[in-house]
C-alpha cells in the first residue's frame, strides 16, 4: 500500500515536472505563431507583451508572395534532394565495402571517413572558399567558371561533411545483418556490383530511411555553407534566405516570425510522415557496433 | 569636404564639357566594342552585373527603377540583391570570390580599405568626365589613399538630434534655443520634470551609440582629433578621449536605463509613442514612423555645441554609392560606362520618382521639396566639415567587434580609463592594414 501510495506521489511529482518543461519548450513556438499572427502595427500600437486586438495571415502573405519566399523553398530542395540521395548512394557503398570484405585498411578507412565527422566547418571553411574559388567548372553551370558561387558546389560541401556519420551508421547496421546472406550470395556466384546492388542494397533500406529523414532534416537546416559558399541572393537556401526579411535599420520581427514558421513547416512534415523512422534513426546501431 | 553638400550652380560651358566628354566615352565605348569578338551584342546591350544590399522593400524599389532607366539607356543589368547585413559581413569573402562587376559599398575609410587591398578597381578615368556633377567634397570621399578614384556617390542622409513638435511644445521647449551643452542639459531637466524620458538611446546592435561618440568626440575635441582617432593616427590613451567619456557620462542620467536591452528602433519607438523627447540618429529614424501624421510631427536639429572654438561646425552624413569590383576587369568597358551612368542624373531622377525624400550627391538634380528633407539639407549646408559614422571612417575589424563591445561597457557603466587603454592596446595588436 505504502509503495504503492509513494509512487503515485512520484509520478505526479514526474508529470508535473513534465509538464513545466514541456511549457518552457513550447512557449517559444507558441509565441512566435502568436507575433506572425499580429500585424507590425498591432505591436507598435500596445507593446509586443500585449493582448492582440488584430490577428490575421497578412505577415505569411507578406512573406510567401512579396518577399518571394517560395522561391528560396526550391532552391533548399534543389539542394537538399540530390545531396541526401549522393550521400546515401555513396556512403552505402563504402559501408558495403568495410563491412563486407576485409582488407589491411578497412578499419583505417572506417576511421577516416568518421574522423572527418570531427572537424568543426568553421575551422574548414577558409580552405574550402579558396579551394572553392580556383575549382574550374564548365561555363553552362557558373558564368565565372569555379565551383564558388554554385548550388553544385553547396551539394558537394554537404555530401561530403554528411558521408562520414552515413558511412558510420550504415557499416554498423550491416553488421547486424548475418554474414550468411553474404556467404551465400557469393556462392551463388553474384559478382561485386550484384552483391551490393541486389541483396545488400534492398537490406539497408530501413537504415536509408532513417538517415535519409535525418540528413533532409539537418542539410535543410543548414545556414553556413550556403552563406559561405554563395554570394548570389537569389541561389540561396530559404535558412539564408530568411535574412532577407530582416531590414538594415529597421526589421519587421512579426513577419519574420511568419517567414520562421513557413521555414519549420516543411522539416514538420517530413518528421510526422515519418516519424517512425525518424525514432528508429536515432537508435540506428546502438545494438551492436 | 567643406562644400560637399553646396549646390553650386552649373555654368554652361561645363555642361558642354560634360556633353562632349559623354560623348567621347561613347565613341572610345565603341571602339573598344568592336575590337572584341561579339562586336555586335556589345553594341546592343551592355551586360554588366551589380551586387547590392538594398534589400529593405523601399531602397529595392529604387534598385529596380535605376536598374530600368539603365535598360533604356542600352545596359543590361543583372541584379543580385543580398540583405543589407550579411553583404555587410559576407562583403570580404564576397569580393574575394567571384563579385559582380559594380557592388554597393560606401565613402571613406570603408572604401579605401578596399581599394588599398587589390579588391576594387579605380575609376579616376570616369571621375574626368563626371567631376562637374559632383562638388569638391564627393570628390575627395570618393578617393582612395593612392589618390584614385575608386567610388560613385549617389545618396546620402545626415544624423542629427530626432524629435517630435508636438512633444517639445507641450513641454515648452524650443529647440532653436538648444545651442550649448548647457542648453542641451537644461532642456533634459525640463523633460524630465514633466516624467519624459529626455534622450532615447538603444545600443543592443553595437552600432547605434557610435554616432552619439562621434558628435561628443568632435564636438570636444575637434574634428581633427576625430578623424585622427578614427584613422588610428591618435591614440585611444590621449586625454582627450577621456574628456569625451566624462562629458557623455552627464549625459547618462536622462537616457532610458534599457540602453542594452534596445536596439535602435526600440529606442526610437519611444520617441514616436511621446514618451523620449530626443533620439541621436540618421534620418532613416523616421522609416518607423507610419502614419503621415507622426512623420509630418518629426523634425530635428543639429548636436548641440560643447567646446566653443568647434561650434557646430562638423556632422556625420555618411555618403551611400557604387564601387567596381577587381572582377570588374573582365567587362572594365561595360561597367565603366554604367559607372558613368549611375553618376548621371538619369540615375537620380529614376530613383527620385519612386523615393521622393532621398538626397543625392549629383549637383544636377532638383532640391528636395519635402520639409523633412529640405532640413536634413540646411543641416549640412551649414557644416564645414563631414564625417561618414564610426563604422566607416575606422578600420572594419576595429569597428565591428572591438569598439561595439568598448562602447557597450561604457554603456553599461565600465571605466572609461580601462576601456580607453583596452581600445589602444586592441587596435596594436591588429594586423597591419
Amino acid at each position: 500500500m505504502v509503495t504503492g501510495k509513494s509512487s503515485k506521489v512520484g509520478n505526479s511529482i514526474a508529470i508535473s515536472i513534465l509538464f513545466v518543461f514541456s511549457l518552457v519548450w513550447m512557449f517559444p513556438i507558441f509565441w512566435t505563431l502568436l507575433q506572425s499572427l499580429r500585424p507590425y502595427g498591432d505591436v507598435l500600437k500596445f507593446g509586443s507583451v500585449s493582448w492582440p486586438h488584430h490577428l490575421n495571415l497578412h505577415n505569411y502573405w507578406t512573406a510567401l508572395v512579396q518577399s518571394q519566399m517560395w522561391r528560396y523553398f526550391i532552391n533548399s530542395f534543389e539542394v537538399a534532394v540530390p545531396a541526401v540521395v549522393i550521400t546515401l548512394f555513396l556512403a552505402s557503398m563504402v559501408a558495403f565495402v568495410v563491412s563486407r570484405y576485409s582488407f589491411k585498411f578497412n578499419v583505417a578507412l572506417l576511421m577516416l571517413f568518421t574522423a572527418g565527422n570531427l572537424l568543426p566547418p568553421q575551422l574548414v571553411f577558409i580552405p574550402i572558399f579558396r579551394l572553392y574559388i580556383h575549382v574550374w567548372v564548365p561555363n553552362f553551370i557558373n558564368g565565372d567558371g569555379v565551383l564558388y558561387n554554385t548550388q553544385l558546389g553547396l551539394i558537394l560541401i554537404h555530401v561530403a561533411l554528411q558521408m562520414g556519420f552515413a558511412t558510420f551508421v550504415l557499416s554498423n547496421y550491416l553488421k547486424t545483418i548475418p554474414k550468411e546472406i553474404s556467404e551465400s550470395a557469393l556462392v551463388d556466384g553474384a559478382s561485386v556490383w550484384k552483391h551490393y546492388y541486389v541483396v545488400i542494397l534492398p537490406l539497408l533500406r530501413p537504415a536509408l530511411a532513417s538517415l535519409g529523414v535525418l540528413m533532409t532534416t539537418w542539410i535543410y537546416n543548414d545556414f553556413f555553407w550556403s552563406v559561405a559558399l554563395l554570394s548570389s541572393g537569389d541561389k540561396r537556401p530559404i535558412t539564408a534566405a530568411l535574412s532577407n526579411l530582416q531590414g538594415e535599420f529597421f526589421t519587421d520581427y512579426n513577419l519574420l516570425a511568419a517567414g520562421a514558421t513557413l521555414a519549420f513547416i516543411p522539416t514538420l512534415i517530413v518528421f510526422f510522415t515519418l516519424r517512425k523512422q525518424f525514432v528508429s534513426g536515432l537508435t540506428l546501431g546502438s545494438t551492436k557496433g | 569636404m567643406s562644400d560637399m553638400i553646396t549646390e553650386e550652380g552649373v555654368s554652361r560651358r561645363s555642361v558642354l564639357k560634360g556633353t562632349v566628354a559623354g560623348a567621347g566615352a561613347l565613341a572610345v565605348g565603341g571602339l573598344v566594342g568592336a575590337g572584341t569578338a561579339s562586336s555586335a551584342d556589345a553594341a546592343a546591350t551592355k551586360k554588366v552585373s551589380v551586387g547590392s544590399n538594398n534589400s529593405d522593400p523601399a531602397p529595392r524599389k529604387n534598385d529596380v527603377a535605376w536598374v530600368a532607366a539603365a535598360k533604356t539607356a542600352g545596359f543590361d543589368v543583372k541584379l543580385n540583391i543580398v540583405d543589407h547585413n550579411t553583404f555587410q559581413n559576407q562583403i570580404n569573402s564576397y569580393l574575394q570570390g567571384t563579385p559582380d562587376d559594380i557592388f554597393t559599398w560606401f565613402a571613406g575609410y570603408r572604401m579605401q580599405f578596399f581599394a588599398k587591398k587589390g579588391l576594387s578597381t579605380s575609376i579616376s578615368d570616369v571621375w574626368k568626365k563626371i567631376s562637374p556633377n559632383f562638388s569638391a567634397g564627393y570628390k575627395n570621399a570618393s578617393t582612395g589613399l593612392d589618390g584614385k578614384q575608386y567610388f560613385i556617390p549617389t545618396t546620402w542622409y545626415p544624423w542629427a538630434i530626432m524629435y517630435r513638435k508636438s512633444v517639445f511644445a507641450a513641454a515648452g521647449v524650443d529647440p532653436k534655443t538648444i545651442v550649448t551643452w548647457a542648453d542641451f542639459i537644461n532642456a533634459c531637466k525640463t523633460f524630465q520634470s514633466k516624467g519624459i524620458t529626455p534622450v532615447a538611446l538603444g545600443d543592443k546592435g553595437g552600432w547605434e551609440a557610435m554616432g552619439t561618440f562621434d558628435f561628443i568626440n568632435f564636438r570636444t575635441n575637434g574634428f581633427k582629433f576625430h578623424m585622427d582617432l578614427t584613422a588610428g593616427r591618435a591614440k585611444w590613451t590621449d586625454p582627450r578621449v577621456q574628456k569625451t567619456f566624462a562629458n557623455w557620462a552627464t549625459m547618462f542620467p536622462y537616457q532610458n536605463n534599457n540602453v542594452l536591452d534596445l536596439a535602435w528602433d526600440g529606442a526610437a519607438q519611444l520617441v514616436l509613442q511621446k514618451k523620449a523627447a530626443m533620439q541621436v540618429m540618421g534620418a532613416f529614424h523616421a522609416s518607423i514612423y507610419t502614419d503621415p501624421a507622426d512623420l509630418a510631427d518629426l523634425a530635428l536639429f543639429a548636436f548641440p555645441e560643447i567646446t566653443a572654438a568647434y561650434g557646430r561646425e562638423a556632422v556625420e552624413a555618411p555618403i551611400d554609392g557604387y564601387m567596381l569590383s577587381k572582377h570588374a576587369s573582365k567587362n572594365l568597358v561595360n561597367a565603366k560606362a554604367l559607372a558613368e551612368f549611375i553618376a548621371s542624373d538619369k540615375f537620380g531622377k529614376a530613383v527620385l520618382k519612386v523615393a521622393p525624400t532621398s538626397l543625392f550627391a549629383n549637383n544636377k538634380m532638383p532640391k528636395p521639396t519635402d520639409p523633412f528633407a529640405r532640413s536634413q539639407v540646411d543641416l549640412v549646408n551649414g557644416c564645414k566639415y563631414i564625417a561618414q559614422f564610426f563604422d566607416r571612417d575606422s578600420r572594419p575589424d576595429f569597428a565591428g567587434t572591438i569598439f561595439q563591445s568598448a562602447l557597450q561597457k561604457f554603456l553599461g557603466g565600465g571605466d572609461p580609463k580601462a576601456i580607453a587603454t583596452d581600445l589602444q592596446a586592441q587596435w596594436d595588436a591588429l594586423p597591419p592594414a
